[in-house]
């Protein structure tokens, strides 16, 4: 039995195929389309799920959208109403933007698209699909599960009990109460944009102090059985227009940061002094997320008498919050790690599988689920640009040649195998650089990525020597969050200095531990470049420029090296060098 | 013969109106009497703009009576719902400035076609017979033309040229000949023909050779659209036989952005830079395969569009200096280049940026142009022995204080008066005249 998952309509479209055995292929539109966050209808993404498996539409059996439509026009409607004063227009606007995008009718589009039935496309609840997402591909019997993100239809958090027998809803929060819209809607307080800026937000916390909590008390209060409640009257939660906050809001904080500013530094590495404000704010901000996300995830813990917490969902891309609730409240944790709306694909059809067939969990160990491009593929794109290249016969010359370049200085982008699942490189569509190196992170931002200085990158560490480098233990649970870049932890203080590019403002960092069980090539080429230089440790980020979304073939990956400052390209076995192009 | 100018019904800003009534009195002066009229709520608004004269209310269909040429200035990308009467002739004055189409601001309403009044070559030869009579391309041997005599006089093949330039082959040895060549920047789309830059380079020139005696003629071949290969297919078809004592490639952007888009195997492997219409005009003559896109999925690298423009640059160098010419290649300014823009060009930017984040393909290739465009000259100036003028940095370094662009591609007057500037100092500079 096959069973298609898609989720599109909002952002992140994605599809998702599985069967009785597991899972068989999933990924975002946005990697063909190259359109960041695309959320059009995902028939790229179909196709490559499809075709990968030698199958047509005739052989899907079901196919699940991952969200239930009417329910969700009825949440617009009724805010709508609320303040049909204020925004007399809002409604107008919002249906010709859904019979434009037709959004009414998702089935329709979905049975036009694979010429099937009606009767064989149906579809879930959003919490439920995330829900799903999560516990199916943990490597846990027992769990409890927690879903987080802007809204669904009218949910906006649960907290469910996960065992074989299924996934039941123990509590529901409903909007406009939600910890990622209270999220979104400060980050574009601070200037950046909603949906792409809560990286960003989360990077420039670590330059604040929480100085404003009390401001974000008033925000968001805790209730017992972990809930909370968000006082909306500083928000354009209901009809949002340009901004989804108000002039309360910018009482309460200041004035917000202009988008077009440079989140500027000192000397010191510290911003100046009207940044320090906004740092400040990013800071407090984090820390009300962070202590929501505990309360909620202790209360699921009690609740369900687990030790197991499963997360997905928006809010679950926390990388700062998934370490705190590993930490504080000491439990096994599995974040799904495309948590947001595409994972939704995933767990829809997972849900659906559950509940029709005899399969329940197919724990997701790894995440190279896209497309993977042939030598053939790749020569030929490398022929039909003209670019000259060096061919390696084995692996292992092609690792001892690629770490000899990381040791070197030089910037290397990485294409290897299938494309990740979710919004992390995780060692095959990557940009990898050598850590020891202090100007690496501002080379990196500047000249490669053409982003703001402060961004963090992340380390791509061998996983049993993490706790030389990382305040960490020696063993980690399998699929841990760190497998899945989705935890921040302290770089051990004796070691920032021989980590400098990887190593935040705050002394943390967002680890990626590398098996050789998961992805081998990557795990070779770190301890091949261990061996030239004493450190298991890659500058490891994605393989994109700004405002783009990751590279998918080896055009794509062509196409960016071309343009950005990187040294070398190698996908497969191929190494290009920019001056041989230049 | 009376003509009407209708002022917008939307508030513009007045410095754009102002400009608008400026160039259309101007385009119909001697024509016969100017009436102005403006709709209702916006009548108070532009009454300070025609001071001099009765501002009346504008009435749909009713004030165009008696006028035997109406002109209406406004954002309106058609007018519609009007009956004019039989042979009135009806213009359009476009006054937004996010109008991607490259056209000028006159566009010709009624009649529907050219006639020999607004285009006095329509019928001089059979291309422009067999021509489509409307602003825009018309097929031609050797590449094609492109009409835009809406802009202002232009000569049988569509160039800003009104002399009979023939003779000057034969000139005297202190007459210089300086022939511009490039796209719709060269042509100075958003200019009248007294304020585009090669007519303010003879201008400034003129004015400084005439002190020893000498004198100086340019003449603009510059043409929407064109890439270098037709810069040089044109100086072959015209200018070669003048013999040009300065030849000027005022050009970047049209290479850079056929560039991206057309057929790897030409771009990468001949260095093949062409109008990606032309494809279009394949399917049409031809009907094979699928119509083809506009952008495509994948663009060109960049190093191989920039060996490309500089390979046929180099080739279009050695054909003039093979004539005794002296070659320059202008890099052109794109308003990306701007480090301290005005706040009107800001304001275009925003525009442009909301219109492209509608589509993110165009928006990429927006990026991809501004992006080498600002790396261009370094890369000419690697390349060791081009003669160049580098406007990106000059525009780049121009205050905040002055408005130079229309839009992203094309300069205004003061920005044509400041490429005409550069131009004239950098030759007099190499001539050694003060």
């Amino acid at each position: 039995m096959n069973i298609l998952g898609l989720s599109f309509g909002y952002h992140d479209s994605a599809a998702a195929l599985v069967n009785e055995e597991g899972i068989l292929a999933a990924a975002e539109e946005e990697r063909f389309s190259r359109s960041k966050h695309d959320n059009g209808f995902p028939s790229r993404a179909i196709d490559y799920c499809l075709s990968t498996n030698g199958l047509t539409a005739l052989e899907i059996d079901t196919v699940v959208y991952y969200e239930n439509t009417a329910l969700k026009w009825d949440r617009i409607v009724s805010s709508y109403v609320e303040e049909l004063d204020q925004h007399p227009e809002y409604l107008d606007r919002v249906i010709s933007s859904w019979i434009y995008h037709g959004k009414f009718d998702p089935e329709a589009a979905i049975a036009r698209y694979l010429d099937m039935p009606m009767s064989r496309v149906c579809s879930l609840n959003h919490h439920q699909s995330h829900a799903a997402s999560a516990y199916f591909c943990s490597p846990f019997s027992g769990a409890a599960v927690v879903t987080m993100d802007g809204v669904g239809e009218y949910e906006t958090a649960t907290i469910s009990h996960a065992d074989p027998d299924g996934i039941t809803k123990l509590i529901s929060q409903s909007f406009p109460h939600s910890l990622g819209l209270l999220y979104s809607a400060v980050t574009a307080f601070l200037g950046f944009e909603v949906n792409e800026g809560e990286y960003k937000v989360m990077g420039m916390a670590g330059f604040g102090e929480p100085n404003y909590h009390d401001a974000f008390s008033s925000l968001l209060y805790l209730k017992p059985d972990g809930e909370f409640e968000i006082d909306p009257s500083y928000f354009e939660f209901n009809c949002p227009d340009r901004l989804p906050f108000n002039e309360r809001l910018c009482a309460l904080l200041g004035k917000p940061r202009d988008p077009r500013s440079r989140f500027s530094f000192a000397s010191t590495g510290k911003p100046d002094p009207e940044d320090q404000r906004y740092a400040d704010i990013a800071s407090s901000l984090q820390k009300c997320a962070e202590d929501t996300i505990l309360h909620i995830s202790a209360a699921a813990l009690t609740k369900t008498g687990e030790r197991n917490l499963c997360f997905a969902g928006g809010v679950g891309l926390n990388s700062l919050a998934n370490a705190s609730v590993k930490n504080r409240l000491n439990c096994n944790l599995y974040v799904q790690p495309a948590a947001g709306d595409d994972g939704a694909a995933l767990g829809a059809a997972l849900q659906w599988r559950a509940e029709n067939t005899s399969s329940s969990r197919s724990g997701l160990k790894n995440v190279y689920l896209g497309k993977e491009y042939s030598s053939d593929e790749i020569e030929l794109a490398l022929d039909r640009h003209g670019v000259p290249f060096t061919q390696y016969e084995n692996q292992t010359g092609l690792i001892s040649e690629v770490a000899s370049l990381l040791a070197e200085d030089f910037v290397v982008g990485w294409l290897q195998g299938p494309f990740e699942w979710g919004p992390r490189a995780l060692g095959n569509r990557s940009i990898l650089a050598n850590p020891a190196n202090p100007d690496m992170q501002e080379i990196v931002n500047t000249k490669v990525k053409f982003r703001e200085p402060f961004r963090p990158f992340a380390p791509s560490v061998l996983a049993e020597r993490a706790h030389e480098y990382f305040e960490v233990p020696e063993y980690f649970p399998e699929c841990s969050p760190e497998e899945f870049m989705l935890s921040v932890v302290p770089v051990h203080e004796a070691q920032r200095a021989a980590l400098p590019s990887i190593t935040h403002v705050d002394g943390t960092a967002r680890l990626h531990l590398v098996r050789r069980d998961v992805n081998n090539l990557f795990y070779d080429l770190i301890s091949a470049f261990d061996q030239l230089t004493g450190v298991p440790v890659v500058l490891n980020t994605s393989f994109n420029l700004q405002d783009e979304a990751m590279v998918n073939s080896p055009y794509d990956a062509l196409e960016t090296f071309a343009w950005s400052g990187l040294d070398f390209l190698v996908m497969g076995k191929f190494v290009i060098s920019k001056g041989d192009i230049s | 013969m009376t003509i009407l100018i209708v002022l917008p019904e939307t508030d513009e800003d007045i410095e754009d109106v102002d400009r608008a009534i400026r160039l259309t009195v101007e385009r119909f002066n001697g024509y016969g009497e100017i009436t102005y009229s403006a709709p209702k709520k916006t009548l108070i608004r532009y009454a300070a703009v025609v001071r001099n004269y009765t501002l009346g209310v504008y009435v749909p269909g009713e004030s165009e009576a008696g006028h035997d040429t109406v002109v209406y200035i406004t954002e309106r990308q058609t007018i519609e719902e009007i009956e004019w009467s039989e042979g009135q002739r009806v213009y359009r004055y476009q006054i937004n400035r996010l109008n991607l189409s490259g056209r000028g601001p006159f566009h010709q309403v009624r009649p529907a076609e050219f006639d020999e009044i607004e285009h006095p070559h329509l019928n001089r030869h059979v291309f422009n017979r067999l021509g489509p009579k409307k602003w825009g391309f018309e097929n031609f041997p050797y590449g094609c033309l492109y009409m835009d005599p809406e802009s202002g006089p232009v000569d049988p093949f569509g160039f800003r040229i009104q002399e009979d330039y023939l003779p000057l082959a034969s000139r005297d040895k202190d007459h210089f000949l300086i022939a511009v060549f490039g796209g719709s920047a060269a042509f100075s789309v958003y200019c009248q023909i007294n304020e585009m830059f090669p007519a303010r380079l003879e201008h400034k020139l003129g004015l400084a050779l005439e002190r020893i005696g000498q004198r100086v003629t340019v003449l603009n071949f510059g043409m929407h659209d064109n890439v270098v290969m037709q810069e040089m297919m044109t100086y072959l078809l015209f200018a070669q036989q003048l013999r040009p004592d300065v030849v000027i490639s005022h050009s970047g952007h049209n290479d850079i952005w056929y560039g991206l888009r057309n057929d790897p195997y030409l771009v990468t492997h001949h260095n093949i830079i062409y109008q990606q219409h032309s494809e279009y005009w394949s399917y049409l003559l031809h009907q094979e395969g699928a119509v083809p896109e506009e952008i495509p999925a994948e663009f060109n690298l960049k190093q191989n569009i920039l060996a490309a423009m500089i390979a046929r640059h180099r080739q279009f160098q050695e054909i003039v200096e093979a004539g005794g010419g002296r070659f320059i290649w202008g890099v052109q300014p794109l308003l990306f280049d701007r480090k301290s823009p005005h706040p009107r060009e800001i304001e275009y930017l925003e525009d442009l940026t909301k219109f492209l984040s509608a589509d993110p393909r165009r928006r990429k290739m927006y990026n991809r142009v501004a992006s080498l465009i600002a790396e261009l000259p370094s890369r000419v100036d690697e390349d060791g022995d081009f003669e160049y003028v580098d406007f990106p940095s000059v525009f780049a370094d121009a205050g905040p204080g002055r408005e130079l662009m229309w839009d992203h591609v094309h300069a205004n007057p003061e920005g044509d008066d400041l490429i005409a500037r550069c131009y004239s100092e950098h030759l007099l500079a190499t001539w050694e005249i003060e």
